[in-house]
Parts: C-alpha cells; sequence; structure tokens
C-alpha cells in the first residue's frame, strides 16, 4: 500500500529509507527527536524531493504536493490569522480540489466538539484548542491519506485518548489511513495499528504496534506500557466511577470517568502495578488482578515481568533486589494491584 | 498660499501617487520571487535593491540625467517609443521616483513574503492547495498589511524627494516642481513666509502619512506559537 | 568609564586629538564660499598660496550660506555670486561695510554644442535665486523667440550640466564653466561658445565680505587683498570672469 525510497542528508546523518508496508490504518513514526521523522513526512508529501515513493501502487514522487492526495499537518501548524476559526476550517474544505472523502464540515465540528469554538479569532485560542481546529481543518482537505507531525502534543492526556478514539473512529468509517509521527509512545501506542521506530535516518524496527513496543522496550530505556482492553459494565453514581470488566474476562476495573472514553482502551504505566504472590486481603487499592507471569526479562538492570490476564499483556518492572527477595517463577500466579485509577 | 505652490503640492502628491502604485506593480512580483529564492546572487541582489538608500539622491539624479540624454542609448529609445523627452518632464521624474522609492517599496514587501512563506505558505502546500489558490487567497490576503505599509513607505518617502528631481526636473511649473523644489526656491529667494506655509502643508501630509504606517504595521497580525 | 583607552570613545578621542594637534603655525580661515566660485578660489591658491593663512573653504548656494552666517555659522570671509546677499549682511549687521569687494563679474555665454538643436528648451539658472539666471533671462527675454522654453538650473553650473548631458540644445552659461571643462578635457566642445555682449544683460557682481564676528580680522583682510590684487584678478579674467572698472574682458 504504501512503498516508499528516499536518501537524503541531514546535518548529523543522512536519512536513508526503504520502506513497504501492505496494510494499516494508523501507522505510527515513533523515533526520539531529530531522528527524521519530520523530514520523511515532508518528503512523503512532497515538501522536499525523494527518490521513490508509491502509495497504492500509484507512483507519486514526480507529482506536485496538491496532486499527491496527501494531506499533511506540519508540526505546530499555523492557522491563517486572516481567518476566524470557522473561516480557518471552511478555507481548506472551499480551497482543497479533488475531494476523496464524503466529511461535512458539520460532522467534523460536531465530531470534535469544535461548536463553541468556530467564531473565535484565532489568536485567543489555547495551544491545545488550535490543534484540535488544525486538525479539523486537516481532515477537511478531503484526503484519505493523512499524515500529522506531533499533532496532539499541547493536548493533555484524557483530550488527547479521546481525540485520537474519534481519529480511530473516522479511520474507520471514511477509509482514511493516517501516519502520525510522536516522540511518545504512549500516544502511538494508542491508536496506531502499525509502527515504525526510526533513529538517526534509519527505520530499524516495524510491524504490528504491540510487537514494535516490545522491541522498543527492550532496547530504549523505555518504561513499558501495557494496553487492556475493556467492555463497560457500568457507572457507579454514588462513587462517580466506571466498572469496567476486561474483555475475554470475568475480572472488573474501577476508574474514574476521565479515563473511560469510546475507544475501551486503557494505557497503564508500569509504575502503578505492584505485584504479589497472594491475594491481597487488606489493601486500599480495589483494582487487583489476577495474573500469570509469562516472562522475566533481565533488561537496563531491572527485570521487566510479562503477565498474562486472561489473554491480555501487562507489563510490569521489578527490581533485581525486589525479584531475588521473591522468588517468582514463569507460570505463578501473581496478583497485581493497578494505582491510579480510581 | 501662492498659486504656485498650490500647483507644486497638487503635483508631489500626484507623483507620490503613481509613484506608489507603480512600484507596488513591479515589486509585489519581484518580491514574491526574491523572497523565495537562496542562490548564491540574494545578497547582491539585495545590495542592489538598497542602493538607492546609500547613494545621494543628486548623484542618481545627475547620472538618470546622463541616461536620459537624447545622446544616450535609453534617451533615444524613450524618445523614440513616445516622442517626448524624458528630463524635465512628469514622467522623468515618475521614473526617477521609482528608483529613488525601490527600496521602501521593496522592503515590506519582501519581509512579508517571507513571514508568509516560513509560516503560512507551506503549511498550505502541506494541505495540498495548488499554487494558484494559495496566491489568490492566503498569500494576498495575508500581505495586505505589507502591501498598506509598502504603499504608505513609498508615497512619504517620495513625498519628501528632492535632490533627484532638483537634478533631472529643472524646475517647471505643473510638471516638476514639486513641494520640495518650490520649498528650497522659497528658502534661496529668502521669502521664508512662504516657504513655512508650504513646509507646514508637507509635515502635515507626511506626519498623516506615516500615522497611517504605522496603524498598518500594528495591523499585522502573526499566531503566537 | 575607567578603561576609555580601549572603547571605540577612546579611539574616537585619540584621533581627534592627533587631528587637532597637529602642529600648524598658520591661522585657519573659514571662508563661505558660493559653489561656482569654489574651484575658482581652490586653483588661485594653489598657485600662489597666503603666507601664514590656511583657507578653509565651505562651500553651498550664497542663499544657504546666507542664511547659516545670519544663524551664526563661524564663517569669516563670506564670497557670495550676487551682491544682494552679502549687502543684506552689512545692513543688518553680519558683516563689515569697509570690507565689502567686488572680487569678480560674472560673464555669460550662448552655448549649443550641436549643430542642431535636440529640442526648443533653453537652459538658464533659476532667476529667482541666481543672478546669473537673472541676467540670463532678461538677455533671453530680449533676444530670443517667444514663448521660450525655460528649464531652470539651480545654479549656473546646474544650468550648464544640463546642455553638457545633451537634455537640453540651448543655454546661457558661465564662460568660467566652459574655459574649466575645456581645461579638464581638452573637450573642442567647450570651445563653440559665442559670448553675450556686456552690455546685453544686467551685470552679474559677484561681492565679498568679511563677517563682523571675526576673531581673525588680519587674515581676513589678507585674502580680501589677494582677490583684488592685479595679479590675481588678471587670473580671474583667464578663468572667463570679468573684473570691475574693466569691462573689455577680452
Amino acid at each position: 500500500m504504501i512503498k516508499l525510497s528516499l536518501f537524503k542528508a541531514l546535518n548529523n546523518f543522512d536519512l536513508d529509507i526503504n520502506l513497504e508496508l501492505e496494510s494499516f490504518n494508523v501507522l505510527g513514526v515513533y523515533g526520539p527527536s531529530g531522528s527524521g521523522k519530520s523530514t520523511l513526512l515532508r518528503c512523503i508529501s512532497g515538501l522536499e524531493p525523494a527518490k521513490s515513493i508509491h502509495i497504492n501502487n500509484q507512483p507519486v514522487h514526480e507529482l506536485p504536493s496538491d496532486k499527491r492526495g496527501i494531506t499533511l499537518q506540519l508540526q505546530s501548524c499555523p492557522l491563517f490569522p486572516h481567518l476566524d476559526v470557522a473561516g480557518n476550517l471552511a478555507f481548506t474544505q472551499k480551497h482543497c480540489g479533488n475531494k476523496q472523502t464524503s466529511l461535512t464540515l458539520q460532522y467534523v465540528v460536531k465530531t470534535l466538539e469544535l461548536q463553541d469554538l468556530l467564531n473565535r479569532d484565532v489568536q485567543s485560542l489555547s495551544g491545545g484548542e488550535r490543534q484540535r481546529v488544525v486538525f479539523a481543518r486537516t481532515l477537511l482537505a478531503g484526503q484519505k491519506f493523512i499524515m500529522l507531525d506531533e499533532p496532539f502534543s499541547a493536548l493533555d492526556w484524557s483530550l488527547r485518548f479521546k481525540t485520537l478514539t474519534k481519529l480511530n473512529e473516522l479511520a474507520v468509517k471514511f477509509n482514511i489511513k493516517f501516519i502520525i509521527v510522536s516522540h511518545s509512545l504512549k500516544e502511538l501506542l494508542f491508536c496506531c495499528d502499525t509502527l515504525i521506530q526510526l533513529d538517526k535516518g534509519k527505520v530499524i524496527n516495524q510491524g504490528a504496534s504491540a510487537h514494535v513496543a516490545k522491541a522498543i522496550y527492550a532496547n530504549d530505556r523505555q518504561t513499558p506500557l501495557s494496553l487492556i482492553n475493556y467492555d463497560v459494565v457500568k457507572f457507579d453514581e454514588d462513587y462517580g466511577l466506571y466498572q469496567l470488566q476486561l474483555q475475554q474476562s470475568e475480572q472488573p476495573l474501577f476508574v474514574l470517568p476521565a479515563l473511560v472514553d469510546s475507544s475501551n482502551k486503557l494505557i497503564i504505566e508500569s509504575e502503578k502495578m505492584s505485584l504479589s504472590a497472594l491475594k491481597p486481603e487488606q489493601t486500599t487499592h480495589s483494582n487487583v488482578l489476577r495474573s500469570v507471569l509469562t516472562q522475566a526479562e533481565l533488561i537496563n538492570n531491572k527485570w521487566q515481568l510479562t503477565l498474562n490476564v486472561d489473554g491480555q499483556t501487562l507489563y510490569c518492572l521489578a527490581s533485581r533486589r525486589v525479584w531475588d527477595k521473591n522468588d517468582f517463577k514463569v507460570g505463578d500466579v501473581l496478583y497485581t494491584t493497578i494505582s491510579d485509577l480510581e | 498660499m501662492l498659486q504656485s505652490d498650490l500647483t507644486a503640492l497638487w503635483l508631489t502628491i500626484k507623483l507620490a501617487f503613481i509613484t506608489a502604485v507603480l512600484l507596488l506593480v513591479f515589486c509585489i512580483p519581484l518580491a514574491y520571487k526574491l523572497a523565495g529564492y537562496n542562490g548564491k546572487f540574494k545578497p547582491f541582489l539585495e545590495a542592489l535593491i538598497a542602493m538607492p538608500l546609500v547613494l545621494p539622491p543628486t548623484l542618481l539624479g545627475f547620472y538618470l540625467l546622463v541616461l536620459f540624454s537624447p545622446d544616450h542609448a535609453f534617451g533615444q529609445f524613450w524618445f523614440w517609443l513616445t516622442g517626448t523627452q524624458l528630463a524635465f518632464s512628469f514622467q522623468g521624474v515618475v521614473i526617477g521616483s521609482l528608483f529613488y522609492s525601490l527600496p521602501f517599496v521593496m522592503q515590506p514587501l519582501v519581509a512579508g513574503f517571507k513571514h508568509i512563506n516560513q509560516t503560512y505558505n507551506e503549511a498550505a502546500i502541506a494541505l495540498g492547495l495548488s499554487p494558484f489558490k494559495r496566491f489568490v487567497h492566503l498569500i494576498i490576503p495575508l500581505l495586505k498589511p505589507s502591501i498598506g505599509s509598502a504603499f504608505a513607505l513609498g508615497f512619504a518617502h517620495t513625498l519628501g524627494e528632492f535632490g533627484l528631481v532638483l537634478m533631472i526636473g529643472g524646475n517647471i511649473q505643473g510638471q516638476t516642481q514639486v513641494v520640495s523644489i518650490a520649498l528650497y526656491d522659497h528658502v534661496e529667494s529668502l521669502n521664508y513666509t512662504a516657504a513655512h506655509q508650504l513646509s507646514l502643508i508637507l509635515l502635515a501630509i507626511s506626519f498623516a502619512c506615516l500615522v497611517l504606517l504605522f496603524k498598518f504595521n500594528k495591523s499585522i497580525v502573526g499566531v503566537k506559537q | 568609564m575607567s578603561k576609555l583607552y580601549n572603547t571605540w570613545l577612546g579611539y574616537f578621542l585619540c584621533v581627534i586629538c592627533m587631528l587637532s594637534c597637529s602642529v600648524n603655525a598658520k591661522e585657519t580661515l573659514q571662508v563661505a564660499v558660493a559653489s561656482n566660485f569654489k574651484t575658482v578660489l581652490e586653483t588661485l591658491l594653489k598657485k600662489s598660496p597666503l603666507p601664514n593663512v590656511d583657507v578653509k573653504i565651505s562651500a553651498a548656494s550664497s542663499g544657504v550660506l546666507y542664511s547659516q552666517i545670519v544663524h551664526g555659522a563661524p564663517f569669516d570671509v563670506f564670497l557670495s555670486a550676487d551682491d544682494f546677499r552679502p549687502q543684506s549682511l552689512i545692513k543688518e549687521g553680519y558683516a563689515e561695510q569697509s570690507s565689502l569687494i567686488t572680487y569678480a563679474l560674472g560673464e555669460l555665454a550662448l552655448w549649443q554644442p550641436k549643430a542642431e538643436k535636440v529640442n526648443d528648451k533653453v537652459a538658464i539658472a533659476n532667476p529667482r535665486f541666481s543672478p546669473y539666471g537673472r541676467a540670463s533671462e532678461h538677455y533671453a527675454n530680449n533676444h530670443f523667440k517667444k514663448p521660450i522654453n525655460y528649464v531652470y538650473g539651480n545654479n549656473i553650473t546646474h544650468a550648464f550640466q544640463f546642455v553638457q548631458s545633451g537634455n537640453v540644445g540651448v543655454g546661457l552659461v558661465a564662460v568660467s564653466s566652459l574655459k574649466a571643462a575645456y581645461s579638464n578635457t581638452q573637450d573642442q566642445k567647450y570651445l563653440d561658445y559665442t559670448v553675450l555682449p556686456t552690455n546685453q544683460y544686467p551685470d552679474i557682481i559677484q561681492q565679498g565680505v568679511i563677517i563682523s564676528s571675526t576673531k581673525k580680522h588680519a587674515s581676513a583682510k589678507q585674502l580680501m587683498q589677494f582677490l583684488m590684487a592685479e595679479a590675481t584678478q588678471q587670473q580671474l579674467i583667464e578663468l572667463g570672469y570679468r573684473i570691475k572698472d574693466n569691462n573689455a574682458s577680452k
């Protein structure tokens, strides 16, 4: 579906990428700052030349930017200051030709909840508001291939997950392919089905998100993140909490409304987990999951433990001292306590 | 106020207006090219455009006088084209003013284009807008404040033009006797009362121009990043 | 400021000191000269420098110099291109009556360097403030076919440049300009002129005065005497001027 080959000498290294990806809905490009992520997107969009780029088997590298059927939202992309928010949204809808999607302004405004911003002056927007408007404007360019460079960096996590969920829905509903560049693995893991990892201008990992993420935890001194899929059981009005149930499992979790969105996904940092061999009877935490230790690896002087919770994977870290003291073994049943959810 | 002074005033305003408008017409496409050009000749081009800033106007005027002469190919060409002579004519003074005020019109435009290119134009390319739509719907509307500044600066600067017109004008009423020349005449012939009156009017007009200029400048907008 | 010697200001002051301390026994005389007489005065002084006097020349139009003197410019001598301004200065008390000299009379020529006229324009100096211009206008009004299409030069040199550059076919110019141009370039076109009969235009009287506020009276007087000396006056005739009491310049 996307096949590209490009070489470009940059200041400190060469951007040298040969990539072929068969299918994806949302592709994440992960890498540290200055690894060539933005340049990669600029080459695909045509802002900078590239040797060869094929999208859906069509060579696009010789076409000008406006004929490629690609929309790129630059990093910290500005709104046009001579127009208000509504004017900016109408701008791409009106002036970008060759529409591929049936997205309307009303629909995008409703989906991204921008009604209250429409008549605002663009200078008066906060960073987060601006990024949401910019994203809406990008969508309204009407292309089915959209690249976003650090699109939601100014949004807090709750709103970011919410927006990313909308993005996933749009991808499915309108058959839009997204490429998202970010240096936050949490963000990418949440919304991407496919990931590539860039380092000093080269692709060092590519494939399914979970697979690439695992490689990143192993090599990159990154604290592992766990992705939990759930179904909503009910909202407990007395406590203001949602009761969730892990998919294909009977085990419940109680979480704050801010953490729940229509994606039915939850990202949990490894620091928020603790393990014990016995089920804790007396604890202030209600969120204790029964899990099975499936793997233990010593990475960067810490034990990274992979746990299976009724088919889903949790990653947890343990220091060497704690590991030696507790004598856990692969196959043991361990109780995982998750804090900070309620 | 003297009738001749009124004529000079009207002539000056006409000259400044025509000069500023013509310069805008030439400079907008030129500035667009220059702002996007990053080749090795860029500093030379920029220096060339800034030359009238540092050249004494009388020097510029002297060489224009030589250029306009029927002995010179340019003067001959103009005569062949129009049947008139450039020196001592309103057209000649307009051409002189075009040189004289060029940097004042060019520089706000180049700065404006550069600002737009760096921030907005690239974003619009990335969004997939065609070059034509970008120019018409984005660049020109965003350039409006710069066009305003360029016009006001070109106009105001031409109002005060002296040395150049002195050299190529020949002090002809209704043709080349602009306010600054009329003022000089008054001072030279010790007619200070008329000089004061005329200066006051010139000052008032120039001041109004500059007020407008700074109003335009204030309205230049940019997105806070 | 403790390290004055190491600042730009320090260097600047240093240079100023060196410039002003240069040992010079001569007295410096500040002379305000009408632009068209500047090079002439330089030529004269180069040939026979004044002993003990160092002449510093400030050139501008007579009108500008006049208003500078009225507003206190530190000049010692004023050599005007006319007679009106020196006499005004005397009347207003800025210059000494006794010092008034007529150091030269301007001489006009009709100059048409090309056989066929490029246009019907006539270049003259601006009659509103130039004595050459007034004389030129007087002559032209009496002798040229009307209406006359004047082009006004800012001064007599400027009128000369209009013709020299080829923009105007005919001009009434100073003989001194033509002679200076010929001696610089040896171009034959500067010889092809007609001197106007002196009785057909009013005298162009160039006068000089000593400024009242001068503290260098002796030196100023020396310059005036030098200008009026027989040798100098003869030289002025060679340079294209007439002199008083000797109307037969040729």
